[in-house]
């Protein structure tokens, strides 16, 4: 899943049961790494790359086809902005390097950029153009999140939470008393919290630029990249949303990113969920407004099984 | 970038998150397809409240003349207003409330005669009636983990009829939430006392009681499909024969049986679902019938369109006959009786805007007699109509 992860959760009866239980984590995620990751060769996504333009179809489960048919609901409603095929302009845009590049480096990847470019249907998925591939990384690992709270209640755990980079799902409260406390990471000072939100069953992800940009003349190119344009959505900023599910949750906050600063508000309204977004100008948003004069009286969990 | 002082945020997930928008909606309808979400998917009541209205205008064709023989070739328009209101009411129930007034005018056939030519011909009841009928209905429903259980009252009264009813629904979902099995009951006791005017009627007051059943299931297929059954009985007994027409005696007890079905299979790639519904009805009147419908829901962006074509076909009651025969002990000239069939094509479309939903619907119906060997058994009173729909629903937290 690229980043670190941090599960916590209250055994339903036997210690035994913290094993097996972790096993069952792991063994989870790691089927869907397999099968979702772009870095492993034998991966589905990779099967699916390898025959881009060749008019193969590459069969796909039921758990593929609802993922990509959410794809699909992603990318109209965010105008087109979230396209699962838009990861090939990183390689014109190398965010490892302070350097911007040539235009005619990103013209000449566009064209093998656009949902349009998956077809999907009984026979399964294919990609008709020869340089076009897929990159789901958008989305799975709040999937992945959302899926270990399943595995979680499947096992008859009540209580619990994971944090899969930064996005964190919760199963019921920490105790009777207390709901889960997460911090909310200072973009400026991370992993330093600016804020702490409480959740019970909720879940709450974060996407933002601010550690992944090019700098250049005094001007910040965020990481989020139109797929209509190639050129990087406008200012650095972070965005968190809180939801029912940690796909939700991320699905809404990646597309803000991709907003860019100007839109960025007036879509995380529509959405309805508490959001905070982050940036040069301070805090805004609902989860802004609603603090409390209160100084944390905690911080949040440190302990627990460290999946990393 | 600031630095950002330290603060903390006391927002309740769980009070927050019953405020979701259309766009939230839209979105969680897809991730529910997702095997991963199937069992975390809790009944729970609305997460908004709903007010809405609409009307629709319900327009018969002239009979033909060659099917007159007297009276007004004019027939019924109807326009129906209907409102509702919905509302979640602490964390587990919700409450709705809908008022319909129905406004009609028009002629209907009183009996069916020999024209000059010995054909079957229609006799109208003469000049125009006009009726009025409100009905109110308020329903309260309870929501848990594993499913939901209703309870509806309502009553409705016009010049002649009045009726009054009570209504039980439930549904569960199985723990995967892949199926959900629903039943329900209803009573209602109705009061016919027809008004004496144009056409000599021959009762005072009478009463119809019908009690009604229903179990059904439907079923998740696949992130793409989804199928329903369901098993339907109605009985009613009383005066069950049409006061305003001449020739009308029918038995005093009418049972009924349905068996419905339906297929839903969503295309990612059109955005766009196909929708097959079928139902049998059986009587012990003698009357069986088929009900066929094709539809196809397209989405575009957040509206919709949904263009669709039912087909009816029906076999007589074994009292009908297109003139009735009054030696019997049940006759009855009513075409609605009759074998016939009826085509329905439709288009109905929702243009989403915020929090604000119109819709608009146009039918066409039209029939024909079916399975008849000579004219007699024809119906001459067979009805054509269109119908247009329009209506608004507000969501608001």
């Amino acid at each position: 899943m690229g980043g670190p992860a941090r599960l916590l959760f209250q055994p339903p009866n036997h210690k035994n049961d913290s094993r097996m239980i972790l096993r069952r984590v792991l063994e989870m995620l790691d089927e869907l790494e397999s099968r979702y990751s772009r870095y492993i060769a034998s991966s589905l996504i990779s099967q699916i790359n390898k025959h881009s333009g060749t008019g193969i179809y590459t069969p796909i489960d039921e758990e593929t086809r609802g993922l990509f048919y959410f794809c699909d609901q992603l990318h109209h409603e965010s105008d087109g902005l979230f396209d699962p095929t838009a990861g090939i302009l990183n390689r014109a845009w190398d965010f490892k390097r302070d350097e911007t590049p040539n235009q005619a480096d990103i013209e000449n990847l566009l064209p093998n950029v656009g949902w349009s470019h998956v077809h999907i249907d009984d026979r399964g998925i294919s990609l008709t153009r020869p340089d076009s591939q897929l990159d789901l990384g958008g989305i799975v690992k709040e999937y992945a999140a959302d899926k270990v709270v399943k595995v979680l209640r499947e096992m008859r755990v009540t209580r619990g939470l994971i944090e899969l980079a930064g996005d964190i799902a919760t199963l019921g409260s920490k105790s009777d008393e207390l709901p889960w406390r997460v911090g909310i990471s200072d973009p400026n000072s991370s992993p330093q919290a600016v804020m702490t939100v409480d959740l019970t069953g909720a879940c709450l992800a974060t996407s933002g630029s601010y550690q992944r940009f090019i700098e250049k003349n005094g001007q910040r190119y965020s990481h989020f990249l139109n797929p209509k344009t190639g050129q990087p959505a406008e200012g650095t900023f972070s965005v968190s949303v809180i939801a029912n599910t940690c796909l939700m949750a991320g699905s809404i906050a990646t597309i803000a990113c991709l907003k860019g600063a100007s839109d960025a508000s007036s879509w995380l309204e529509s959405s309805g969920l508490p959001w905070l977004m982050m940036n040069d100008g301070g805090l805004s948003g609902p989860i802004a407004t609603h603090q409390e004069k209160i100084p944390p009286k905690e911080a949040p969990q440190q302990s627990g099984p460290n999946l990393q | 970038m600031a630095a950002i002082k330290k603060t903390s945020s006391r927002m309740t997930s769980q009070r927050v998150l019953t405020a979701n928008s259309a766009l939230t909606r839209r979105l969680g309808v897809a991730i529910a397809s997702l095997p991963a979400y199937h069992n975390a998917q809790a009944d729970a009541p609305p997460a908004f409240s709903e007010i809405g209205i609409r009307y629709s205008h319900y327009d018969e064709d002239a009979l033909p003349e060659s099917n007159l023989i007297f009276g007004s070739r004019n027939r019924y328009d109807i326009d129906v207003t209907q409102l509702w209101f919905e509302t979640p009411v602490g964390g587990s129930w919700s409450v709705a409330m809908d008022l319909q007034n129905d406004s009609m005018s028009g002629a209907s056939p009183w009996f069916v005669g020999t024209n000059l030519d010995g054909q079957p011909g229609v006799i109208m009841s003469g000049a125009s009636i006009h009726d009025n009928r409100v009905e109110v209905g308020v329903t309260t429903r309870y929501f848990w983990a594993d499913g939901n259980a209703g309870f509806n009252v309502s009553q409705s009264k016009e010049d002649d009829y009045e009726a009054r009813s009570v209504s039980f629904d439930v549904a569960w979902n199985s723990d995967d939430n892949s199926r959900t099995w629903t039943a329900s009951a209803s009573s209602s006791n109705d009061t016919v006392q027809p008004v004496k005017e144009n056409i000599p009627v021959f009762i005072d007051r009478e009463d119809i009681d019908t009690q009604s059943t229903y179990f059904g299931v439907s079923q998740i297929l696949s992130s793409t499909a989804i199928a329903r059954i369901g098993l339907g009985y109605t009985i009613s007994k009383g005066y069950l024969s049409d006061p305003y027409k001449l020739n009308d005696s029918r038995p005093d007890r009418h049972e009924r049986f349905t068996l419905s079905g339906g297929y839903r299979h969503y295309f990612i790639e059109q955005r766009g679902a196909l929708q097959v519904d079928y139902r049998y009805y059986h009587d012990d009147w003698g009357t069986n019938s088929h009900t066929a419908e094709l539809a196809w829901h397209q989405e575009i962006k957040q509206h919709s369109l949904k263009p669709y074509i039912r087909y009816y076909r029906q076999s007589r009651a074994d009292f009908f006959q297109s003139i009735a025969d009054v030696s019997q002990p049940f006759f009855a000239d009513d075409y609605r009786l009759s074998a016939y069939d009826a085509t329905t094509i439709g288009l109905h479309g929702f243009y989403q805007l915020d929090d604000w939903r119109f819709e608009a619907q146009v039918e066409r119906y039209t029939t024909s007699a079916t399975g008849s060997i000579s004219s007699f058994d024809k119906a001459p009173a067979l009805v054509d109509f269109w119908r247009g729909t329009v209506g608004i629903t507000w969501r608001f937290d």
